[in-house]
């Protein structure tokens, strides 16, 4: 190393040096840092059956999202007036079911009845009123419903007509 | 006088030549025949050459210094200085480089034989346990005569003529040995220590002869 | 047997014109040692500083990373978790709560408003550049700054809702928050630190480091060198030992080789000239015990025989030749004491002025020189050798020049000067540097001088031997002239 490229060197190092511990940490403008939450409506969406026991989406106003157990007590304690006055019916039967929630992508409902009294309307307004909720509270669409009746598996990774899985 | 010369044409030139300027020489082809010839001619004077068959130069010369203070001139063939330092420290009075011419021979011979010559003033002055006899030419040291050579002799003779005067080597060189202004200072060193060794106390730390760095040497004062 | 480059004189950069920079570097740091330990310094301020410098950078980035991806995702799940059970539209007391519910200090807003009640963060104080961009974005964004000379965290993110389908859309609430960064960059601060503390022990142990090694190298080179100024001086047989198997002993070996192939062929060289050197003193040596004989009976010779016969003739003829043979053997034994490195001074105070006119006395030159001889210039010299030298050039002058032939003493310095010039024609040029050789005839047409031929090589030698100079020259008015300078108190530098 010849006398020159040293000090040259040594210069730069220094240069370096003085640099680093002069600006700590600066200040930065507007950077990214990732996606916004989701999750807030004026209440969850609950699917009932329309005209023709076509599932039909009926938004309910409880002032907040709140969890996919919170809408699924809602769906079978039955409609409200409002949504009775517009003729919409629900194939659930007026039981009060048990919600497990074991991890956020399963959803298992246990309904204290025979297998015979969920239909598949009944099973469809399960499976999309869960998944709406899940939906809007920002998560993707891959919720896993299981129902089970009283006497057994009524039917797994029920899936939503309305929705594409 | 004795010469002793190994070489017969040396030799035989030597005595020629030698002869014409009214000296008698003796021939000795080595030194065994020259010191037993020493003893039944008696001569005034010897011509030693030093490289000899036999007992060298060096060792005849510390005989005939043995035997008595006849004087000794040698011829050296070589001039190299062992020689010339050897032949001095055996007792050589004088030396001379061969070749030689006889004329210049003959100045070195009388100039050593003079030496033997009274100079005839004071007769007798003591220098403390020293006493020189001038006109006998005796010098004796708490009253016992001290055998020295004419050379010897001659040399405390002119350092004691002045006391605490300083005689250069060269003024020595050319009041004792009569020597031109060439003269080689270590004959008188060689001298020097001879003398000293006989009139000394302590050689090493003398008392009479004394040396003066650099320049020379200068009798007492005592 | 000096070789002619002087020991320990290293050659000079020649590349002094370019590269200023290497001569703004003060001599003391070119050495080796302070090299090494310059670079040594160098490269461990270097490391010590990059490893800091890294070090704190990724430490900052990890830092400052963790703690605002912490900050956020920590917000926005909480935000996520309780967004659901937040009544819409929100009153004012909801806004409140939910801040209340959040974690860190966090305001919240709906279509721009902020509830007025609670501690909440005062969201006006969020640059309006991130309140835009929350405003009409649909993602989470931060932006950092300074709010009170700490370093701060701004977060801010709308809350959306979304159909059972899907699609999202504004719902009109945003959520800020402001975190302070303060500990983070402190911690951020102990890297530097940290590498600082490493820099001043690395540094002085970096350079006590270059000094061992500097050592380590130093002195296997300084053997080197010392070896070699040994050999340089004339100690052939130095030898380097040679221990490991790096380069140094490389060297060393090749230096070994380099030393051992010197001696073999010097003293090869030495051997055949002292075998020469040997010869001509046994030659001249022999000659001299049948010249005893012939000189000790040529005066009688002459004597004896009549003057103008023959014979006469004949005899003074031989008598002459010896003479001038006896002078060449006792030249050649002299040349051959210098060459054997025999000749030794005996050295007296010796008045010059005075021994010059005694020489000049004994060979009857006293009529045929002029002289400039001070009565008292004492100088320590060789009687003998003086009278050699002044007699050869006296002689030479004699022999070669023409009258007036001039002899003068002087002193130069602490030298003692004698100068003996003639008023011949001089030297011709191309015998100039020839003229102290042996044997060396200026004049090619006569075979044989007077002279020994030897005359003036020993004239030289002995100056030599004295510590002086002999040069010879031509005077700018004709006519040659020799020089001969004696150090005055026999010092012989």
């Amino acid at each position: 190393m010849n006398p020159v490229t040293r000090a040259g060197a040594l210069l730069a190092a220094l240069t370096l040096l003085t640099v680093l511990t002069g600006c700590g940490v600066r200040p930065t403008g507007v950077v990214q840092a990732g996606e916004a939450p989701v999750g807030v409506a004026t209440g969850p969406m609950l699917y009932f059956l329309g005209e023709g026991n076509v599932t039909t989406a009926a938004p309910r106003v409880t002032g907040r999202l709140g969890t996919v157990a919170d809408a699924l007590t809602l769906l079978f304690a039955g409609q409200d007036p409002e949504e009775l006055a517009s003729g919409l019916n629900t194939a659930l039967p007026p039981v009060t079911p048990v919600l497990e929630q074991p991890d956020a992508d399963v959803m298992i409902v246990r309904v204290p009845l025979n297998t015979v009294f969920l239909s598949r309307p009944a099973l469809d307004q399960i499976a999309c009123t869960a998944i709406a909720a899940r939906v809007m509270a920002g998560a993707g669409a891959g919720l896993r419903v299981t129902v089970f009746g009283k006497n057994g598996l009524a039917a797994e990774d029920v899936a939503c007509s309305l929705m594409k899985s | 006088m004795l010469l002793i010369e190994d070489d017969p044409a040396v030799s035989e030139g030597l005595c020629l030549g030698l002869s014409r300027h009214g000296h008698r020489v003796e021939p000795a082809e080595d030194g065994e025949r020259g010191l037993a010839l020493l003893e039944s001619l008696n001569p005034d004077l010897v011509l030693l050459d030093l490289m000899l068959p036999g007992i060298d130069g060096f060792e005849v010369c510390r005989r005939i210094r043995a035997a008595g203070s006849v004087p000794v001139i040698m011829l050296t063939a070589r001039g190299d200085d062992f020689d010339v330092v050897g032949g001095l420290e055996a007792g050589a009075d004088d030396y001379v480089v061969k070749p030689v011419r006889p004329r210049v021979l003959d100045a070195r011979i009388r100039a050593v034989l003079r030496r033997h010559q009274a100079v005839g003033e004071q007769d007798q002055v003591r220098h403390g346990d020293l006493l020189v006899d001038r006109s006998a030419l005796v010098v004796s040291k708490a009253d016992t005569p001290v055998g020295l050579t004419p050379t010897e002799l001659r040399l405390l003779l002119e350092l004691s003529r002045v006391p605490g005067r300083v005689f250069s080597r060269q003024q020595l060189l050319e009041l004792v040995w009569e020597h031109d202004f060439l003269g080689d200072s270590r004959l008188v060193d060689a001298c020097v220590q001879r003398l000293r060794a006989k009139i000394e106390d302590v050689p090493a730390d003398p008392v009479y002869i004394r040396t003066v760095r650099g320049f020379g040497y200068r009798f007492g004062p005592v | 047997m000096k070789p002619g480059v002087k020991p320990g004189v290293k050659p000079r950069a020649k590349a002094s014109a370019k590269g200023s920079l290497k001569e703004r570097i003060p001599l003391w740091a070119k050495g080796i040692r302070p090299r090494l330990i310059l670079a040594f310094t160098a490269v461990s301020l270097l490391a010590t500083i990059a490893a800091s410098g890294a070090s704190y950078v990724s430490g900052r980035r990890t830092v400052l990373t963790s703690e605002q991806n912490e900050t956020i995702i920590g917000l926005r799940n909480a935000v996520d978790v309780l967004a659901p059970q937040l009544t819409m539209p929100p009153t004012s007391k909801d806004l409140a709560q939910l801040a209340d519910r959040l974690p860190g200090f966090t305001g919240v807003t709906f279509q721009g408003q902020q509830p007025a009640e609670g501690n909440h963060l005062d969201v006006t104080v969020v640059p309006a550049e991130l309140r835009t961009a929350v405003s009409t974005g649909l993602g989470t964004k931060f932006q950092r700054g300074i709010r009170y000379d700490r370093p701060v965290l701004w977060i801010g993110m709308p809350i959306l809702r979304s159909t059972p389908d899907g699609k999202q859309e504004r719902s009109g609430i945003e959520v800020y928050g402001e975190h302070d960064l303060g500990e983070a960059v402190q911690s951020i601060e102990e890297f530097s630190d940290n590498g600082w503390t490493t820099g001043t022990i690395a540094v002085p142990l970096a350079i006590l480091i270059a000094w061992l090694a500097a050592e380590a190298v130093l002195r296997p080179v300084r053997r080197l060198r010392d070896a070699a100024r040994r050999l340089a001086d004339g100690e052939l047989s130095t030898r380097l030992a040679t221990p490991g198997a790096d380069e140094l002993t490389e060297l060393a070996k090749t230096f070994n080789h380099t030393a051992s192939s010197l001696e073999t062929s010097v003293g090869e060289l030495r051997r055949m000239q002292a075998d020469a050197h040997r010869f001509v003193a046994d030659v001249s040596h022999e000659l001299r015990t049948p010249l005893a004989a012939m000189t000790a009976v040529t005066d009688l010779l002459e004597e004896e025989t009549g003057l103008d016969s023959d014979t006469g003739r004949a005899a003074r003829l031989v008598g002459s030749e010896t003479r001038n043979l006896t002078r060449l053997v006792e030249d050649l034994i002299e040349i051959s004491r210098f060459d054997s490195g025999t000749a030794r001074l005996d050295r007296q105070l010796v008045d010059v002025g005075a021994l010059i006119g005694q020489t000049l006395r004994a060979r009857g030159w006293t009529d045929s020189v002029e002289t400039d001889l001070p009565g008292d210039q004492v100088a320590l010299l060789d009687r003998r050798r003086l009278d050699v030298i002044v007699a050869n050039l006296v002689g030479n002058a004699l022999r070669h020049g023409e009258p007036p032939v001039r002899v003068t003493v002087g002193t130069a310095g602490t030298s003692v000067v004698v100068t003996v010039t003639d008023q011949g024609p001089g030297l011709p040029e191309h015998v100039l540097p020839h003229v102290f050789d042996r044997l060396y005839k200026a004049d090619t047409a006569r075979s044989r001088s007077e002279g020994s031929g030897l005359g003036l090589a020993i004239a030289a030698e002995n100056a030599t031997l004295h510590g002086g100079t002999l040069e010879a020259a031509n005077q700018p008015g004709g006519g040659a002239s020799f020089t001969l300078r004696l150090p005055i108190d026999g010092t012989t530098a």
